[in-house]
């Protein structure tokens, strides 16, 4: 059963990009979404197994969204990976204090890349 | 000789008799002697020696007696017939007859000699009186204090039993006194008070020449005194003008250095208060709801604190503040007599105090509106000097300046300030506008290459490589993008706050950085942005020019102002106004009211300290 994958993000162009590019690395995109309440509603809705949340979010912050999908999806919350264009370096300490799994960069962006950080985590 | 022998008061006269006596038995004598070798009948020209000598110091009747007693001598002894009186029947009655006369005419010449010499005399005692007087009046310090001794000494030199001088009329109606005028060109100076009952040639004396004198020398000695009165009144008005031109240049000073408006108010009523002489002054402010609000407010009194500053009464319809406010000129005013309320309320709001029955007031004109007014509170009704109003103008023209100035300086900060704002949201903008766009874009472009890298068939290894290079290329793109975009404004800062933001800059740093940040949740933009830039740039400048091993950057803002201290261990000596980076940070510090300092010893390192209020954004 492949992995199933919410990503939110605000740009369009991304999640454009975003969607075939997984789907061919074997990664089902269940849903997207661009705020934090429409995030939330698929996340309840879809219960992925992992979501993609951009730090970025216009006026939202993706760091205020990471706790509430910990928080407010019920039993099972789904796995969180912040991605940005921005470099992770800039980010760390909110990186390491949110708890999303990990930080993971717009271009790197891969299926082998979301297996990758889901293995460690579970090691 | 003989004038030397003439005295003002005659030997004694019983001298006189044995004077008299001696010479004529001497006389006799002689001539008894000289009968042997002279004829006799010319021998009686000896006796004249003893009635000359008598006659010229002890006067007429002991001269006569002198002479008479030579007449009978000689008769009796020397005419012959001898040892007998012929005076009455010969011819020598004639030497007798000679004697009186010469008696009679040297006695009286002597007697003329005396008086004249009694004159000299006088004359000499009052040049003497004349010229203790003159000296006691032209030197006395106040003439008035000087009178009494004047006349003590006329008195004593004239052996009266008192005199008085007095300044104008005097003495009159006193019947044991007598008033004598003195005038100088028919102005009346003063009067001479003397005994009633002095002689006659006493008041004479008076009259004719100590009154003379007397005005001449008091004359000399009131213009002294009206000139010494006129000097030292100059002095007086002189000495004030400079108290007025130090006090105008104290004030002048506190504006030029810019010091705060309030200190400038304060300062301005207490020195007009002091130099026009004031009980109360104030500095009020125009407000448009037709009130004032007071600026600034002083006592000569220590009547307690006066009304609060800054407060705001209403602008009442007869007050003097209403009154400038309509004519836009200088105002005095005094309180009806009798008013039921109290003068100071029909005056003025501020002032409580009952005595104050007139004031003054000058309009306080900046950059040709009427701003507010200043006002002079007196207690005496009598009218104030003319040219007051003028002083006090003075005074209101440097409040005006130090106005000017303050809304200057405060519309400069502002347009700094809001230059600052501006630019900071600009960048701001621009980085949204270049992650939102270009870099989003160009991601996605990453993407969909590397889709199509992997979509290539294993067939076409060169297309695939070409596809995987132009991948890379497009990364390094973005790579530069995010850093050119980090330099026009640091994300982090706008979604994490300053503390993230300063540890992404202490890692980015290539010298180690000893971060320890103190703060209190988020601070207002502006001041974090300006903060975060202080030490970027300091990072920069250490990384680039410092030689330093270790950096420690301090930041604490929890109280009311943000204070950083950046120190490097590096050589130091750097130029604080060297920089442009520098030079951006002092107009964004300064557009915040805050300040910035750098010390640089060389060898000793760098130290950039800065203090940015937090309340100002």
């Amino acid at each position: 059963m492949p992995l199933r994958c919410l990503i939110v993000d605000d740009s369009d162009h991304f999640k454009d990009a975003a969607r075939p590019l997984l789907e061919a690395d074997g990664i089902s995109v269940v849903g997207a979404a661009s705020t934090t309440a429409e995030a939330l509603r698929n996340c309840q809705e879809l219960q992925p197994d992992v979501v993609l949340v951009d730090i970025d979010l216009g006026e939202e912050s993706g760091f205020d969204l990471v706790p509430r999908l910990c928080a407010e999806t019920g039993e099972r919350p789904p796995r969180v990976i912040l991605i940005s264009t921005y470099d992770e370096q800039d980010f760390a300490e909110m990186i390491a204090s949110s708890p999303a799994l990990a930080f993971l960069s717009k271009p790197r962006l891969s299926g082998r890349a979301i297996d990758e950080i889901l293995r460690r985590a579970d090691a | 000789m003989l004038l030397s022998l003439l005295r003002v008061t005659r030997p004694p006269l019983l001298v006189g008799v044995i004077v008299g006596v001696a010479c004529v038995t001497a006389e006799t004598f002689l001539t008894f002697l000289l009968e042997r070798v002279a004829p006799s009948n010319a021998l009686n020209v000896v006796y004249l020696v003893g009635v000359l000598v008598v006659s010229y110091l002890w006067g007429l009747p002991l001269g006569m007696l002198t002479a008479v007693a030579s007449g009978f001598v000689y008769d009796y002894f020397l005419v012959v017939p001898r040892h007998a009186v012929t005076v009455f029947s010969g011819w020598s009655w004639m030497p007798l007859l000679i004697f009186l006369v010469v008696g009679l005419l040297v006695s009286a010449a002597a007697a003329l000699m005396r008086t004249l010499l009694m004159e000299a005399e006088e004359r000499r005692g009052e040049a003497d009186l004349e010229a203790a007087t003159a000296r006691l009046l032209l030197r006395a310090e106040h003439l008035r204090a000087a009178l009494p001794v004047v006349a003590r000494r006329l008195a004593q030199g004239l052996g009266l039993p008192f005199l008085a001088v007095e300044l104008g009329a005097a003495g009159a109606g006193d019947p044991d006194k007598i008033a004598l005028p003195l005038s100088d060109d028919d102005v009346r100076l003063g009067t001479l008070v003397a005994p009633a009952d002095l002689p006659a040639p006493v008041l004479r004396r008076l009259r004719e020449r100590v009154v003379p004198s007397l005005e001449a020398v008091l004359a000399a000695a009131c213009d002294r005194e009206a000139i010494g009165n006129a000097l030292a009144a100059s002095r007086d008005e002189l000495e004030r003008v400079a108290d007025e031109q130090a006090a105008l240049r104290r004030v002048a000073t506190l504006v030029a250095r810019g010091v705060r408006p309030a200190e400038i108010f304060g300062a301005v009523a207490r020195e007009m208060g002091l130099i026009v002489n004031a009980d109360h002054t104030a500095v009020e402010r125009y407000e448009p709801d037709r009130t004032v609000a007071l600026m600034s407010f002083w006592s000569a009194s220590d009547g307690g604190p006066g009304p609060p500053i800054g407060s705001h009464r209403p602008l009442r319809g007869d007050s003097l503040s209403a009154l400038i406010l309509r004519t836009g000129q200088p105002a005095r005013m005094a309180a009806a007599e009798g008013t039921a309320e109290g003068a100071a309320g029909e005056l003025d709001t501020w002032v409580r105090d009952d005595k104050v029955v007139s004031a003054i007031a000058s309009p306080i004109v900046v950059e040709a509106r009427l701003w507010g007014v200043m006002i002079a509170f007196f207690r005496g009704l009598d009218p104030q000097p003319e040219g007051i109003e003028e002083r006090i103008r003075d005074f209101t023209e440097l409040v005006a300046t130090a106005v000017s100035n303050a809304q200057a300086r405060d519309e400069l900060a502002a347009s700094r300030a809001r230059v600052v704002a501006a630019s900071d949201e600009t960048r701001h903008r621009i980085e949204r506008d270049l992650h939102d766009g270009a870099q989003q874009r160009l991601v996605s472009l990453g993407l969909q290459l590397r889709m199509a890298e992997s979509a290539v068939p294993p067939e076409l290894p060169k297309l695939r490589e070409q596809l995987s290079r132009t991948a890379e290329g497009l990364t390094q793109v973005l790579e530069d993008l995010r850093e050119l975009s980090r330099g026009i404004h640091p994300a982090i800062l706008s979604k994490g706050g300053l503390a993230p933001a300063l540890k992404m800059l202490a890692r980015r740093s290539s010298v180690p950085v000893d971060l320890r940040v103190r703060l209190d949740g988020r601070l207002p933009e502006r001041v974090e942005v300006a903060v975060y830039y202080i030490v970027s740039e300091s990072l920069t400048n250490v990384a680039k020019h410092a030689h330093a091993s270790l950096v420690c950057v301090e930041v604490d803002a929890v109280g009311e102002a943000a204070r950083v201290a950046i120190r490097d261990d590096g050589k130091g000596g750097a130029d604080p106004r060297g920089g442009s980076g520098l030079i951006g940070l002092l107009d964004r510090v300064q557009a915040l009211g805050g300040t910035i300092e750098v010390t640089s010893p060389a060898g000793q390192g760098t130290t950039l300290t800065a203090v940015i209020p937090v309340s100002s954004g």
